[in-house]
């Protein structure tokens, strides 16, 4: 074994315990940190989880799938297998509603007899967690049918990666 | 002067025998410290074996007519050493100089552990050891650190991002429910049943407005029984809710005002109101 002064050899030892003993702590206050944002890291993950979850809850469940720019066909068709004929539909607003979904304003024109009226309001009503029948003004002409303006809330799931509509 | 115990063998000792290789130095010191540093730096020219395998050990001889000091200066192998007899930590061997006897005594070689130097060397290794993987534990805790802050901001983005979404849904929700509330759309079927039982038969009906949870119903004729309407939440309003034309009716009841001007009071008897609460 090598021989070094003794003075030399205790300071070398002094030197690799401070040396230990500040790397040791430093390691002890890492480690502490470590799992402090480990913790908040866990915190905030499930708090993103949570949101996720509230924010997929949405408004309600979507009253159809559509593009925005197929939307008012959709609800077009739709009122059409209620007996109604429609003459236009449009989108007057869209709002965002939570993941995809789109609280949309359709303003439709048509007519219908009263039967299909009330097949409508039963269909807006069994549908009342996704629509919600906002106007509805029926003026009745000389064949027994109405001339109907329609006002509807619509909740639309907007696909994410929608295609464009073929030309 | 020289220490009669190194410079004689003890009495009762065995024979002499010359156990190591002994040679003369003059040196112009009477240390004996000072002397083994100078054959410790000379050792390579003074020992016939390697310096790294013979111990050395001097003995005080006497002054030289020089005036300096004459040494003998006893050079065994370490392996020799290592072999003999234990008497504690040195060992007596016997050399021979200039025919006189001479008893070096060297220090035994360490073999072992042994004393607080091995021990503090030791230890100093072992803690030299001990904070390089400790220096090791800390660069790879600061990482995994840095790793995960990072996700930690990620995520605390992400947290902010579905934040203002799960913000907008529920104004949107607190909205919808409150629309929802009001606008019931059962109320059509509920008023067109209501106006058949009233009338007992069918009805001709010229106009229908629902806006607001609210529903008028124009009659294109006069009720039957007013008071069997009224009993099923119908009530007669004095202003005409639709504005177009109503079938069947003369000119005269076209409301003669635009959109949101007063109303007319045309037909009065014609034109019943109901809402969400009224309706039976």
């Amino acid at each position: 074994m090598t021989q070094r002064p003794t003075a030399l050899r205790v300071s070398l030892a002094v030197l690799a315990l401070a040396a230990t003993l500040a790397l040791g702590v430093r390691l002890g206050l890492q480690l502490g940190a470590l799992n402090a944002a480990n913790g908040d890291l866990a915190d905030a993950q499930r708090n993103a989880a949570d949101l996720q979850r509230t924010a997929r809850q949405g408004v309600g469940p979507p009253l159809f799938e559509a593009s925005s720019a197929d939307a008012a066909d959709v609800l077009g068709q739709r009122l059409q297998a209620l007996g109604l004929a429609v003459r236009k539909t449009d989108v007057a607003a869209a709002t965002p509603a939570g993941r995809d979904l789109v609280l949309t304003r359709f303003v439709v024109e048509g007519r219908g007899d009263p039967a299909a009226v009330d097949r409508l309001a039963l269909w807006a009503e069994a549908n009342a967690r996704s629509a919600i029948l906002e106007q509805l003004t029926a003026n009745a002409g000389d064949d027994g049918k109405s001339d109907l303006k329609i006002e509807l809330d619509a909740l639309v799931r907007s696909p994410p990666f929608a295609k464009a509509p073929a030309s | 002067m020289p220490n009669p115990a190194e410079t004689e063998p003890p009495s009762n000792a065995p024979p002499p025998q010359d156990e190591v290789f002994v040679r003369a130095v003059d040196l112009p010191t009477l240390s004996l410290r000072q002397a083994r540093a100078a054959v410790a730096q000379q050792l390579d020219i003074l020992s016939p074996l390697p310096p790294a395998e013979v111990a050395a050990a001097v003995v005080l001889i006497g002054p030289t007519e020089a005036g300096l000091h004459r040494y003998a200066v006893g050079l065994a192998p370490l392996r020799l050493l290592a072999e003999a007899p234990a008497e504690g930590r040195s060992v007596t061997l016997i050399g021979r100089l200039d025919g006189e006897i001479v008893a070096f005594r060297f220090d035994r070689p360490r073999t072992g552990i042994g004393g607080a130097g091995d021990w503090i060397e030791i230890a100093t290794i072992a803690g030299a050891c001990l904070a390089i993987l400790l220096a090791g534990a800390n660069l790879r805790v600061d990482r995994e650190i840095d790793a995960v802050q990072a996700r930690l901001d990620a995520t605390d983005a992400l947290v902010q991002q579905r934040s203002h979404e799960v913000a907008q849904v529920a104004r949107v929700a607190g909205a919808w429910r409150a629309a929802a509330a009001t606008r019931k759309a059962g109320l059509v079927d509920c008023a067109l049943t209501s106006l058949v039982k009233a009338n007992a038969g069918p009805v001709r009906v010229a106009g229908l407005a629902m806006a607001g949870g609210q529903l008028t119903a124009r009659l294109a004729d006069p009720p039957v029984d007013p008071a069997a309407l009224k009993a099923l939440g119908l009530a007669p309003v004095a202003t005409p809710a639709v504005q177009t034309s109503v079938a069947g009716a003369p000119a005269g009841a076209e409301p003669a005002s635009a959109p949101g001007e007063a109303a007319v009071p045309l037909a009065l008897a014609h034109d019943f109101q109901t809402g969400a609460a009224a309706c039976r």
